[in-house]
């Protein structure tokens, strides 16, 4: 019998920690919204984001990595953003706004600073051989789900780091998931707080419901882009991408390829598609663990 | 000692002494491991497509590695009957549909190749949540194994 001390930690203790949290850069919603808008230009975007250095400086190092797969190296943030067009200028603003957050260690996973941008971007990347696979048109919206899908381990492991050896513990002798073993011990999981905090960074519904349910084969088989989101999470566990103590720890519902609009044939085109798209992008992490 | 890591999709055989192969983070990846110390020359395959889709794509099948691993120990002067065979990976989520179940399906190709073969398995450590890291030194007869949270295992 395992001994395990009563939940102390509940959602409304996430949601106060939180405030101590950085926020994401409103910044990025502000240039996102400008490329949604027909009568803006890309020389928008630049003049929304060129005075927050760090963020330039997180565009350029990405755009300058294999995963945008420019031809040239480039300085400048105008012709960055020049080169890149619409869809790969929205997903470089996310990754670079993420950067800060997805390159801490997460001690109470086991996982070092380059596990969780490697997992992040691992994901990121299976998820756009997924949605071309599938056909799926949303592409900006599932990568940006997809590189923020773990955001919550960040909250979990700040605030209740040590208490995640019991949640390990929970889950090898009970059997339990991970997902159970975090509400057992701490009355939360990663996906939930994950959820809250970009709800808070005010992030669209359909994106906080996707990293909601990101483990939960109940809910992720309800709608195509939670489920396209779990499939490349799942493909990135297999493929060994920065897998932390709880990898493996999950189910994976026996529906998933259904709702995920993607047949037997597809999902080993997208293992064997997405491990050569990820070797092609292998300098990104040292480019951006520099 | 001079480590060559081995990428899943990879298939290294090296006769090099004081060398380390390594795989790390296989995932539900399949690690072939073989070596034989008479002749100083050992060998890894870490196997990640149970079955191509594709006929023209680069990344090979398990069988295609499998292939490629004992033709080229043999090449450097390894003998059948004197390799020492391993198997490590193949991990799974606690609960997978048959049909996404990678490394179930890698490991039972990799055994009945080896079975058809005449060729015994002398270790192995596989399945479960488990994500390991396998390594072996050239012309040594043991696999190590080494997991999150868990002691180094020595096959």
């Amino acid at each position: 019998m395992i001994a395990v001390s009563t939940p102390n930690f509940t959602l409304d203790a996430v949601f106060e920690s939180m405030a101590e949290l950085p926020v994401f850069p409103k910044v990025v919603h502000k240039a996102l919204q400008v490329l949604d808008d027909p009568n803006k230009k890309i020389a928008d975007v630049s003049e929304i984001i060129k005075f927050d250095q760090g963020l330039v400086a997180n565009i350029l190092k990405l755009t300058n990595s294999a995963i945008f797969g420019l031809r040239q190296q480039v300085t400048d943030l105008d012709t960055a953003l020049a080169l890149l067009g619409n869809q790969k200028i929205r997903e470089v603003l996310v990754a670079g706004a993420a950067l800060p957050y997805l390159t801490r260690p997460l001690s109470g996973y086991e996982m070092s600073p380059e596990d969780l941008w490697l997992h992040s971007m691992g994901c990121a990347v299976i998820t756009d051989v997924l949605g071309r696979r599938t056909g799926y048109a949303e592409k900006s919206t599932l990568f940006t789900a997809a590189i923020l899908h773990d955001i919550g381990k960040i909250v979990l492991d700040i605030y209740v780091g040590p208490r995640l050896g019991e949640v390990l513990m929970i889950s090898k002798q009970r059997g339990n998931s991970f997902s159970e073993a975090e509400w057992i011990v701490l009355g939360t999981d990663h996906a939930v707080a994950g959820a809250a905090i970009l709800s808070n960074w005010d992030f669209p519904p359909d994106i906080c419901r996707a990293v909601r349910s990101h483990h939960d084969p109940d809910l992720y088989i309800q709608d195509r882009l939670s489920a396209l989101l779990a499939l490349s999470n799942t493909i990135a566990v297999q493929l060994g991408l920065g897998v932390g103590t709880d990898g493996f720890r999950y189910p994976v519902s026996h529906s998933l390829l259904a709702a995920a609009g993607c047949s037997p044939e597809d999902y080993y085109w997208c293992v064997e598609n997405s491990l050569e798209a990820f070797y092609e992008t292998e300098d990104l992490l040292n480019t951006i663990m520099e | 000692m001079k480590e060559i890591l081995v990428k899943k999709g990879r298939t290294i055989v090296s006769d090099s002494k004081n060398t380390q192969l390594i795989a790390p983070s296989l995932g539900a990846a399949l690690a072939v491991g073989a070596s034989d110390p008479f002749a100083n020359v050992s060998g890894m395959a870490v196997c990640i497509l149970p079955q191509k889709t594709d006929k023209t794509s680069p990344m090979p099948d398990v069988l295609e590695q499998m292939r490629e691993l004992f033709k080229d120990l043999i090449a450097k002067g390894a003998k059948p009957q004197n390799l020492k065979i391993f198997l490590a990976g193949a991990g799974g989520f606690i609960d997978e549909p048959d049909e996404i179940a990678i490394g179930k399906r890698l490991y039972k190709a990799v055994i009945k190749t080896l079975k058809k073969n005449g060729l015994k398995l002398s270790g192995e450590h596989v399945g479960g949540p488990l994500n390991r890291t396998a390594s072996i030194r050239v012309g040594e007869k043991h696999m190590t194994i080494t997991m999150l949270d868990e002691k180094e295992i020595q096959l």
